[in-house]
């Protein structure tokens, strides 16, 4: 199969047409760069903090959001939260200083076991079996507090995440069976339903990329990037939804794409009717934005007695 | 021909000639899950294989 804009070989075969090697990286780039653009992901004024992990969708995500704010001029540094997962975090870490390095970024880094007192490996079990909590529920609390306060602390008035196209679509399926339609609200590739003093608002890049897309991506730019699976996803919800979902995505190509650009065309009206009801505060013990008088991560910290 | 399988780190060989598309299927993995190399270089789902090249099957799935 040849690529649809020149008779070169095509590496990727999608709904609306087949590329080649250069083709694809210009496509990619032109989406991504769309993305931005569209929905005012980022402004001249900015200063952008990349959340990232060293895996593939974070590095196409650094990539191209580096490349955007090089190009405008913007501020930007990477993020990495090391969640202290042995024998997978480790990889994605040497993968990422390579990265930054190569590519002249300024990479900081934050750590649970610094900042909790222990690593996620020595908190699952406990969480487990006292309070019936998946892993990656508690490292999603915990993550989402440190990415808050680190890239805060640094200045920042965005945080680009590496979610996609995939990750997206799972999580509106999620919250549909699980009939939590008003956490929708939160979603899009502006996160969030609003401004919140404190709360640095997420962005994402990759919203219409797909985790093939990203992948491809790495692997013909060369990046060295380990592809290992985190131990814990076997637990959760989320990879029983995306099974699902791939194997539809093969028999009906376009699902994916279908369930966000549906989203999309209702998302204003969700996140008008949350906001009346919008009781966000701030936490009586960290001051971090809550939704309780204590935030997920006190509760956390006081439940499995971390720092 | 040889075929690694990345997620499941192992490697089956199979005599046949055929289309990525029907090695896919017969694997039962959806395409778009994965990246077929054939002989080191990434190919699209429409090439065909034969007995002699060496395949690997790469996973799009990963994180958590």
């Amino acid at each position: 199969m040849n690529c649809s804009k020149c008779q070169k070989k095509a590496v990727i075969k999608l709904q609306h047409a087949s590329y080649c090697k250069d083709h694809f990286l210009s496509y990619l780039e032109e989406k991504v760069f769309k993305t931005i653009k569209k929905f005012k992901l980022i402004e001249k004024d900015d200063i952008v903090c990349i959340a990232t992990s060293g895996g593939k969708d974070s590095i196409t995500a650094l990539y191209h959001t580096h490349m955007f704010c090089k190009k405008h001029n913007i501020k930007h540094f990477a993020l990495m939260i090391d969640e202290g997962i042995a024998d997978y975090r480790e990889h994605t870490y040497n993968d990422l200083k390579k990265f930054c390095k190569e590519f002249e970024i300024d990479l900081k880094i934050a750590s649970f076991e610094e900042e909790f007192g222990r690593p996620l490996d020595k908190m699952t079990q406990e969480a487990m079996e006292k309070y019936n909590k998946k892993p990656c529920s508690v490292c999603g609390i915990l993550r989402r507090f440190l990415l808050n306060k680190y890239s805060r602390e640094n200045k920042a008035t965005k945080i680009v995440t590496g979610h996609n196209l995939d990750d997206e679509s799972q999580v509106l399926i999620m919250n549909t069976f699980k009939n939590n339609i008003k956490l929708n609200a939160r979603l899009g590739p502006l996160g969030g339903i609003g401004k919140v003093k404190g709360l640095i608002q997420r962005i994402k890049p990759l919203y219409f990329v797909s985790e093939k897309e990203s992948r491809l991506f790495c692997i013909l730019k060369g990046f060295d990037v380990s592809f290992s699976e985190c131990p814990y996803v076997q637990h959760s919800y989320r990879a029983r939804v995306r099974d699902y979902l791939n194997k539809f995505e093969e028999e009906f190509p376009g699902t994916k794409n279908g369930i966000l650009n549906s989203f999309i065309e209702i998302r204003e009206s969700i996140k008008s009717t949350v906001k009346e009801k919008n009781n966000l505060t701030y936490c009586e013990k960290c001051g971090e934005p809550a939704s309780n008088k204590i935030c997920k991560t006190c509760q956390l910290v006081e439940e499995l007695k971390l720092k | 021909m040889e075929i690694f399988i990345e997620q499941q780190q192992k490697t089956i060989n199979l005599e046949k000639t055929c289309k990525a598309s029907d090695l896919l299927e017969e694997l039962n993995i959806p395409s778009n899950t994965v990246i077929v190399v054939k002989n080191n270089e990434v190919v699209t789902e429409d090439e065909v294989l034969e007995n002699t090249d060496k395949i690997k099957i790469l996973s799009v799935i990963s994180g958590g």
